[in-house]
Protein backbone atom coordinates (compact mmCIF):
# COMPACT_ATOMS: atom_id res chain seq x y z
CA UNK A 1 0.00 0.00 0.00
CA UNK A 2 1.35 3.65 -0.55
CA UNK A 3 1.29 6.04 1.46
CA UNK A 4 -2.64 7.63 0.38
CA UNK A 5 -3.85 3.69 1.14
CA UNK A 6 -3.85 2.93 -2.78
CA UNK A 7 -1.94 0.10 -3.47
CA UNK A 8 1.61 0.59 -5.22
CA UNK A 9 2.69 -2.04 -8.08
CA UNK A 10 6.11 -1.98 -10.10
CA UNK A 11 5.98 -2.28 -13.71
CA UNK A 12 8.57 -5.71 -14.11
CA UNK A 13 8.98 -4.19 -17.59
CA UNK A 14 10.78 -1.32 -16.27
CA UNK A 15 11.72 -2.99 -13.40
CA UNK A 16 14.24 -4.53 -14.91
CA UNK A 17 17.74 -4.24 -14.03
CA UNK A 18 20.25 -3.02 -16.94
CA UNK A 19 24.04 -4.97 -16.82
CA UNK A 20 25.90 -2.27 -15.42
CA UNK A 21 28.49 -3.18 -18.41
CA UNK A 22 26.12 -2.48 -21.04
CA UNK A 23 25.39 0.90 -19.36
CA UNK A 24 28.67 1.65 -19.52
CA UNK A 25 29.18 0.54 -23.14
CA UNK A 26 26.03 2.85 -23.99
CA UNK A 27 27.08 6.00 -22.19
CA UNK A 28 30.18 5.33 -24.71
CA UNK A 29 27.65 5.71 -27.56
CA UNK A 30 27.82 1.96 -28.52
CA UNK A 31 25.39 1.03 -30.78
CA UNK A 32 24.86 -2.90 -29.90
CA UNK A 33 24.43 -1.83 -25.86
CA UNK A 34 21.77 1.04 -27.10
CA UNK A 35 19.86 -1.94 -29.04
CA UNK A 36 20.32 -4.22 -25.80
CA UNK A 37 18.59 -1.25 -23.68
CA UNK A 38 15.71 -1.32 -26.68
CA UNK A 39 15.48 -4.66 -26.50
CA UNK A 40 14.87 -4.77 -22.89
CA UNK A 41 12.96 -1.74 -22.07
CA UNK A 42 11.03 -0.88 -25.68
CA UNK A 43 7.84 -3.24 -24.66
CA UNK A 44 6.74 -1.54 -21.29
CA UNK A 45 7.70 1.77 -22.89
CA UNK A 46 5.63 0.84 -25.71
CA UNK A 47 2.64 -0.63 -23.63
CA UNK A 48 2.45 2.29 -21.54
CA UNK A 49 1.94 4.93 -24.11
CA UNK A 50 -0.40 2.25 -26.09
CA UNK A 51 -2.62 2.44 -23.12
CA UNK A 52 -2.73 5.90 -22.43
CA UNK A 53 -2.79 7.27 -26.08
CA UNK A 54 -4.71 4.02 -27.45
CA UNK A 55 -3.09 4.73 -30.92
CA UNK A 56 -0.46 2.15 -31.81
CA UNK A 57 1.57 4.52 -34.00
CA UNK A 58 1.57 7.35 -31.81
CA UNK A 59 2.69 5.00 -29.06
CA UNK A 60 5.25 3.98 -31.56
CA UNK A 61 6.38 7.56 -32.41
CA UNK A 62 6.75 8.07 -28.28
CA UNK A 63 9.19 4.84 -28.07
CA UNK A 64 10.74 6.74 -30.59
CA UNK A 65 11.56 9.76 -29.16
CA UNK A 66 11.67 7.90 -25.57
CA UNK A 67 15.18 6.32 -27.13
CA UNK A 68 16.38 9.01 -29.03
CA UNK A 69 16.57 11.24 -26.52
CA UNK A 70 17.58 8.19 -24.03
CA UNK A 71 20.42 8.34 -26.52
CA UNK A 72 21.05 11.95 -26.49
CA UNK A 73 21.24 12.32 -22.73
CA UNK A 74 22.55 8.99 -21.61
CA UNK A 75 25.87 10.13 -20.53
CA UNK A 76 24.49 12.05 -18.06
CA UNK A 77 22.75 9.43 -16.70
CA UNK A 78 24.72 9.35 -13.18
CA UNK A 79 22.09 6.60 -11.94
CA UNK A 80 21.17 8.05 -8.70
CA UNK A 81 17.51 6.41 -9.59
CA UNK A 82 16.99 2.72 -11.61
CA UNK A 83 17.86 3.16 -15.66
CA UNK A 84 14.03 1.33 -15.57
CA UNK A 85 12.81 4.29 -13.54
CA UNK A 86 14.56 6.31 -15.38
CA UNK A 87 13.33 5.91 -18.83
CA UNK A 88 9.70 4.82 -17.32
CA UNK A 89 9.48 8.74 -16.22
CA UNK A 90 11.23 9.45 -19.86
CA UNK A 91 8.26 7.65 -21.10
CA UNK A 92 6.20 9.64 -18.88
CA UNK A 93 6.76 12.83 -19.85
CA UNK A 94 6.62 11.67 -23.49
CA UNK A 95 3.36 10.73 -23.61
CA UNK A 96 1.65 13.25 -21.33
CA UNK A 97 3.37 15.60 -23.53
CA UNK A 98 1.53 14.24 -26.79
CA UNK A 99 -1.97 14.35 -24.89
CA UNK A 100 -1.00 17.99 -24.13
CA UNK A 101 0.18 18.76 -27.62
CA UNK A 102 -2.36 16.65 -29.32
CA UNK A 103 -5.74 18.16 -29.12
CA UNK A 104 -7.01 14.70 -30.57
CA UNK A 105 -6.16 12.93 -27.43
CA UNK A 106 -6.22 16.24 -24.79
CA UNK A 107 -10.07 16.66 -25.36
CA UNK A 108 -10.36 16.51 -21.33
CA UNK A 109 -13.68 14.79 -21.78
CA UNK A 110 -12.73 12.57 -18.90
CA UNK A 111 -16.48 13.87 -17.14
CA UNK A 112 -18.28 13.50 -20.18
CA UNK A 113 -16.64 9.83 -20.58
CA UNK A 114 -17.62 8.88 -16.94
CA UNK A 115 -20.71 10.09 -17.31
CA UNK A 116 -21.16 7.67 -20.05
CA UNK A 117 -20.03 4.99 -18.48
CA UNK A 118 -22.63 5.78 -15.53
CA UNK A 119 -25.16 6.69 -18.24
CA UNK A 120 -24.32 2.78 -18.88
CA UNK A 121 -23.59 3.98 -22.68
CA UNK A 122 -20.72 1.00 -22.41
CA UNK A 123 -21.78 -1.79 -22.08
CA UNK A 124 -21.54 -4.40 -19.56
CA UNK A 125 -20.05 -7.45 -21.85
CA UNK A 126 -17.09 -5.03 -23.01
CA UNK A 127 -16.85 -3.30 -19.64
CA UNK A 128 -15.42 -6.44 -18.25
CA UNK A 129 -12.62 -6.36 -20.19
CA UNK A 130 -9.61 -4.11 -18.32
CA UNK A 131 -8.73 -2.76 -21.56
CA UNK A 132 -11.90 -2.05 -23.04
CA UNK A 133 -13.02 -0.91 -19.58
CA UNK A 134 -9.33 1.87 -19.51
CA UNK A 135 -10.62 2.99 -23.32
CA UNK A 136 -13.99 4.83 -22.00
CA UNK A 137 -11.75 6.50 -20.06
CA UNK A 138 -9.67 9.93 -22.05
CA UNK A 139 -6.17 9.70 -22.42
CA UNK A 140 -5.16 12.21 -19.42
CA UNK A 141 -8.02 9.93 -17.34
CA UNK A 142 -5.94 7.01 -18.43
CA UNK A 143 -2.83 7.79 -17.29
CA UNK A 144 -3.98 8.86 -14.19
CA UNK A 145 -5.31 5.65 -13.75
CA UNK A 146 -2.22 3.99 -15.01
CA UNK A 147 0.61 6.12 -13.61
CA UNK A 148 -0.97 5.84 -10.24
CA UNK A 149 -2.31 2.61 -9.95
CA UNK A 150 0.27 0.26 -11.95
CA UNK A 151 3.38 2.79 -12.09
CA UNK A 152 3.41 3.96 -8.64
CA UNK A 153 3.25 7.96 -9.13
CA UNK A 154 2.07 10.16 -6.49
CA UNK A 155 -0.48 12.18 -6.56
CA UNK A 156 2.13 15.24 -5.98
CA UNK A 157 4.28 13.19 -8.88
CA UNK A 158 0.93 13.54 -10.98
CA UNK A 159 0.45 17.24 -10.19
CA UNK A 160 3.93 18.10 -11.60
CA UNK A 161 3.54 15.71 -14.58
CA UNK A 162 -0.08 17.06 -15.40
CA UNK A 163 0.53 20.65 -14.64
CA UNK A 164 -2.42 20.89 -12.08
CA UNK A 165 -3.30 20.70 -8.76
CA UNK A 166 -3.18 17.60 -6.77
CA UNK A 167 -7.03 17.56 -5.99
CA UNK A 168 -7.06 17.55 -10.30
CA UNK A 169 -5.90 13.94 -10.12
CA UNK A 170 -6.94 12.79 -6.84
CA UNK A 171 -10.69 13.53 -8.41
CA UNK A 172 -9.95 12.05 -11.76
CA UNK A 173 -9.18 9.01 -10.11
CA UNK A 174 -11.23 8.63 -8.24
CA UNK A 175 -14.33 9.08 -10.13
CA UNK A 176 -12.36 7.16 -13.20
CA UNK A 177 -12.01 4.14 -10.22
CA UNK A 178 -15.20 4.12 -9.00
CA UNK A 179 -17.29 4.66 -12.25
CA UNK A 180 -14.77 1.45 -13.62
CA UNK A 181 -15.93 -0.52 -10.57
CA UNK A 182 -19.18 -0.17 -11.16
CA UNK A 183 -19.00 -0.63 -14.70
CA UNK A 184 -17.37 -4.31 -13.99
CA UNK A 185 -19.91 -4.78 -11.68
CA UNK A 186 -16.98 -4.62 -8.79
CA UNK A 187 -19.38 -3.44 -6.20
CA UNK A 188 -22.33 -5.97 -6.69
CA UNK A 189 -23.33 -7.71 -3.64
CA UNK B 1 -10.98 1.44 4.54
CA UNK B 2 -14.53 -0.94 4.68
CA UNK B 3 -14.15 -4.39 3.51
CA UNK B 4 -15.67 -3.40 1.01
CA UNK B 5 -13.02 -0.76 -0.16
CA UNK B 6 -10.55 -2.77 0.34
CA UNK B 7 -12.28 -6.23 -1.97
CA UNK B 8 -12.92 -3.33 -4.64
CA UNK B 9 -8.53 -2.00 -4.44
CA UNK B 10 -8.05 -5.84 -4.66
CA UNK B 11 -10.31 -6.51 -8.20
CA UNK B 12 -8.83 -3.39 -9.42
CA UNK B 13 -5.49 -3.84 -8.71
CA UNK B 14 -5.74 -7.61 -10.40
CA UNK B 15 -7.75 -6.00 -13.44
CA UNK B 16 -5.02 -3.65 -14.38
CA UNK B 17 -2.79 -6.67 -14.03
CA UNK B 18 -4.73 -8.45 -16.68
CA UNK B 19 -4.01 -5.52 -19.08
CA UNK B 20 -2.78 -7.12 -22.23
CA UNK B 21 0.79 -6.60 -23.16
CA UNK B 22 1.77 -5.91 -26.94
CA UNK B 23 5.30 -5.80 -28.74
CA UNK B 24 6.05 -2.84 -30.52
CA UNK B 25 6.73 -3.00 -34.28
CA UNK B 26 9.63 -5.12 -34.96
CA UNK B 27 11.00 -2.85 -37.37
CA UNK B 28 10.92 -0.05 -35.44
CA UNK B 29 14.62 -0.05 -33.60
CA UNK B 30 15.87 0.27 -37.50
CA UNK B 31 13.37 3.02 -37.66
CA UNK B 32 14.82 4.81 -34.62
CA UNK B 33 18.85 3.96 -35.79
CA UNK B 34 18.13 5.59 -39.01
CA UNK B 35 16.58 8.56 -37.80
CA UNK B 36 19.50 8.83 -35.05
CA UNK B 37 21.26 8.65 -37.85
CA UNK B 38 19.88 11.28 -39.85
CA UNK B 39 19.80 13.99 -36.80
CA UNK B 40 23.45 13.35 -36.45
CA UNK B 41 24.28 14.09 -39.97
CA UNK B 42 22.23 17.14 -39.54
CA UNK B 43 23.93 17.83 -36.22
CA UNK B 44 26.85 17.97 -38.04
CA UNK B 45 26.02 19.38 -40.88
CA UNK B 46 25.36 22.72 -38.21
CA UNK B 47 28.42 22.46 -36.53
CA UNK B 48 29.76 23.06 -39.53
CA UNK B 49 27.54 25.92 -40.57
CA UNK B 50 28.33 26.96 -37.04
CA UNK B 51 32.42 26.48 -37.00
CA UNK B 52 32.30 27.91 -40.83
CA UNK B 53 30.29 31.30 -39.51
CA UNK B 54 32.71 31.71 -36.21
CA UNK B 55 35.67 31.39 -38.41
CA UNK B 56 34.05 33.97 -40.85
CA UNK B 57 33.59 36.59 -38.06
CA UNK B 58 37.43 35.80 -36.60
CA UNK B 59 38.86 36.98 -39.81
CA UNK B 60 36.28 39.41 -40.19
CA UNK B 61 37.69 41.06 -36.64
CA UNK B 62 41.28 40.07 -37.18
CA UNK B 63 41.07 42.37 -40.51
CA UNK B 64 38.79 44.96 -38.43
CA UNK B 65 41.56 45.50 -35.66
CA UNK B 66 44.48 45.22 -38.19
CA UNK B 67 42.67 47.87 -40.30
CA UNK B 68 41.91 49.70 -37.25
CA UNK B 69 45.57 49.62 -36.41
CA UNK B 70 46.79 50.97 -39.54
CA UNK B 71 44.73 54.01 -39.31
CA UNK B 72 45.45 54.79 -36.17
CA UNK B 73 48.27 57.19 -35.80
CA UNK B 74 51.09 56.09 -34.45
CA UNK B 75 51.28 57.64 -30.32
CA UNK B 76 54.86 58.09 -30.31
CA UNK B 77 54.45 60.29 -33.61
CA UNK B 78 55.20 63.25 -32.00
CA UNK B 79 58.18 62.05 -30.08
CA UNK B 80 59.79 60.21 -32.97
CA UNK B 81 59.43 63.63 -34.82
CA UNK B 82 61.14 65.49 -31.69
CA UNK B 83 64.08 62.84 -31.09
CA UNK B 84 64.48 63.30 -34.81
CA UNK B 85 64.83 66.77 -34.21
CA UNK B 86 67.42 66.58 -31.02
CA UNK B 87 69.12 64.50 -33.58
CA UNK B 88 69.62 67.00 -35.81
CA UNK B 89 70.35 69.59 -33.51
CA UNK B 90 73.16 67.64 -32.34
CA UNK B 91 74.52 67.36 -35.80
CA UNK B 92 74.26 71.13 -36.11
CA UNK B 93 75.88 71.82 -33.09
CA UNK B 94 78.51 69.49 -33.86
CA UNK B 95 79.56 71.17 -37.20
CA UNK B 96 83.00 73.11 -36.56
CA UNK B 97 81.24 75.84 -38.70
CA UNK B 98 78.30 76.87 -36.07
CA UNK B 99 77.84 80.73 -37.48
CA UNK B 100 75.08 80.23 -39.08
CA UNK B 101 73.35 83.12 -40.56
CA UNK B 102 71.01 85.07 -38.12
CA UNK B 103 67.83 84.98 -40.04
CA UNK B 104 68.28 80.98 -39.89
CA UNK B 105 68.38 81.13 -36.19
CA UNK B 106 65.84 83.68 -35.84
CA UNK B 107 63.02 81.27 -37.32
CA UNK B 108 64.73 78.40 -35.50
CA UNK B 109 63.58 80.60 -32.32
CA UNK B 110 59.86 81.53 -34.42
CA UNK B 111 59.58 77.74 -34.77
CA UNK B 112 60.54 77.24 -31.14
CA UNK B 113 58.09 79.57 -29.99
CA UNK B 114 55.24 78.37 -32.01
CA UNK B 115 55.81 74.82 -31.00
CA UNK B 116 55.64 76.10 -27.38
CA UNK B 117 52.69 78.42 -27.48
CA UNK B 118 51.01 74.83 -29.53
CA UNK B 119 51.84 72.65 -25.91
CA UNK B 120 51.06 75.76 -23.91
CA UNK B 121 47.59 75.25 -25.06
CA UNK B 122 47.43 71.83 -25.52
CA UNK B 123 47.60 71.46 -29.09
CA UNK B 124 47.01 68.31 -30.87
CA UNK B 125 49.59 66.30 -33.03
CA UNK B 126 47.90 67.14 -35.65
CA UNK B 127 49.30 70.80 -35.29
CA UNK B 128 52.41 69.73 -33.44
CA UNK B 129 53.80 67.41 -36.11
CA UNK B 130 53.77 69.51 -38.87
CA UNK B 131 56.14 72.49 -36.82
CA UNK B 132 58.27 69.44 -35.65
CA UNK B 133 58.31 68.67 -39.29
CA UNK B 134 59.24 72.25 -40.12
CA UNK B 135 61.71 72.33 -37.18
CA UNK B 136 63.65 69.14 -38.98
CA UNK B 137 63.44 70.85 -42.22
CA UNK B 138 65.11 74.19 -40.89
CA UNK B 139 67.81 72.19 -38.80
CA UNK B 140 68.66 70.03 -41.79
CA UNK B 141 68.70 73.08 -44.41
CA UNK B 142 71.31 74.69 -41.80
CA UNK B 143 73.31 71.29 -41.89
CA UNK B 144 73.40 71.35 -45.36
CA UNK B 145 74.01 75.28 -45.59
CA UNK B 146 71.21 75.71 -48.32
CA UNK B 147 70.00 78.76 -47.64
CA UNK B 148 67.66 79.04 -50.64
CA UNK B 149 65.57 76.31 -48.34
CA UNK B 150 65.57 78.78 -45.70
CA UNK B 151 63.53 81.36 -47.10
CA UNK B 152 60.78 78.87 -47.31
CA UNK B 153 61.10 78.67 -43.51
CA UNK B 154 60.90 82.20 -42.87
CA UNK B 155 57.00 82.24 -44.58
CA UNK B 156 55.82 80.58 -41.41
Amino acid sequence: MGADGLPTRVNAGFGQPLDALVLQRAKRGDSAAMEAIFRLYSRPCYNLALRILGESAAAEDVVQDVFLRMMDTIKGFRGDAPFGAWLKRMTANATIDVVRRNRRFDSDDAEARISNIESGQVSAESGVDAWSLLMQLSPRARAVVLLHEMEGYTHKELSELFGQSESYSKSVLARALKRIGTLAGDDEE
Amino acid sequence: MSNNESRMDQDAASRWELLPEFDPDPALWSRIQSRRAHQQVRRRQRQRWVASGLAVAALLCVVAVSRFQIEQPKPDQVAVWQGYSQALEQEWLAMARATPDPRVRAELRLIDLELQTAYDRGAAESELIPLWKLRNEALRELIDNDVSRMRAVTRL
